[in-house]
């Protein structure tokens, strides 16, 4: 059974789907590769938006959120925590 | 058994616990961020390890320069709180110290999943009779210096468990070949050295030196991997 994601853990995978793509990517994807609802995405967003992790850009009908450079700060500093876990052979 | 320990040497072992202690302050640090994001329990378990191990080397730091100022306070002959049949505050600092080492090997060994290999309840139920038995003997001890009687039990619990750990991490050193799994696996590696080393101290005076630089190695590498990451 797997364990059920933090809520830190949630806003590291919205963070890191949108650093795949380029730091940019649009809400129905974001949806699918952090695997949330659109519901939920929403709080979680709202949260990413006010603390200037992520950024909106509205382009005509569509909009997209970009990663900010607060936003890559914060997940370079995970990935160090990472690489330390993983050193002890614990996966993070 | 007594310890033997080159008098030139008094006050260093004590810096070299207290550097320890603070690598592993830093490490539990770490591990409890860790623990808040992932919530994983084999996280929880590195954070408590390290923070009682430190806790326990800091209580160690302090108690050894205290027995060291208070010997070259009394030049000809005098009675330590650690050479007699009392049990005194070094004694009781002392047996603190094992007590918490222990219990951060045991999270080790739980951080390693140690349960995978039906050891859990072996190694929980040896940790508690370890310490009955020490309980049950303590009042009993004929022997002067209460804590030097069972210092060699305490060595070769730890010995016995570093043993494992330090397995596991050679085992994680083949699967990753990275350079921060290999400096965990020295750490490891150098902890056991240092038990081991300790075990024989009443040989030489040399065996206490070679088990303190063996020490100060192995929490060097694990400052060494974090610094490194850090970085």
């Amino acid at each position: 059974m797997k364990a059920r994601r933090t809520k830190m853990k949630i806003y590291i995978d919205i963070l890191r789907s949108i650093q795949k793509d380029r730091g940019k990517l649009k809400k129905t994807h974001i949806v699918h590769k952090a695997n949330l609802t659109h519901s939920r995405l929403e709080n979680y967003m709202d949260f990413l938006l006010s603390e200037g992790f992520v950024k909106r850009d509205k382009k005509g009908r569509e909009i997209f959120f970009i990663l900010t450079d607060k936003g890559r700060e914060f997940l370079g500093e995970i990935n160090k925590l990472k690489k330390i876990s993983e050193a002890f052979g614990v996966p993070f | 058994m007594h310890i033997l320990i080159p008098v030139w040497f008094h006050g260093f072992d004590s810096i070299m616990y207290f550097i320890s202690s603070i690598i592993g302050f830093i490490l539990s640090f770490y591990f409890y961020k860790i623990y808040s994001i992932s919530n994983e329990k084999r996280h929880l378990y590195l954070y408590l390890g390290f923070l009682f191990l430190s806790m326990g080397l800091l209580i160690l730091s302090i108690t050894n320069l205290f027995s060291y100022i208070a010997l070259s306070n009394c030049r000809n002959s005098c009675l330590l709180g650690i050479t007699d049949n009392v049990f005194s505050f070094e004694d009781f600092s002392y047996l603190t110290y094992f007590g918490l080492s222990l219990f951060a090997y045991v999270m080790f060994l739980f951080a390693y999943r140690i349960k995978e290999f039906k050891f859990s309840k072996f190694f929980i139920i040896g940790f508690l009779a370890y310490l009955i038995v020490i309980s049950i003997l303590l009042p009993f001890n004929e022997e002067p210096r209460v804590w030097h009687s069972y210092h060699e039990y305490f060595h070769l619990v730890s010995l016995i468990m570093m043993g494992f750990l330090s397995f596991r991490n050679i085992i994680n050193y083949i699967e990753k070949k990275s350079l921060g799994s290999l400096l965990v696996m020295v750490a490891f590696f150098f902890i056991f050295l240092f038990h081991l080393f300790h075990i024989f101290s009443f040989i030489s005076g040399w065996m206490y030196i070679l088990a303190h630089i063996s020490m100060m190695t192995g929490f060097s590498a694990l400052l060494l991997m974090v610094l490194r990451v850090k970085k």
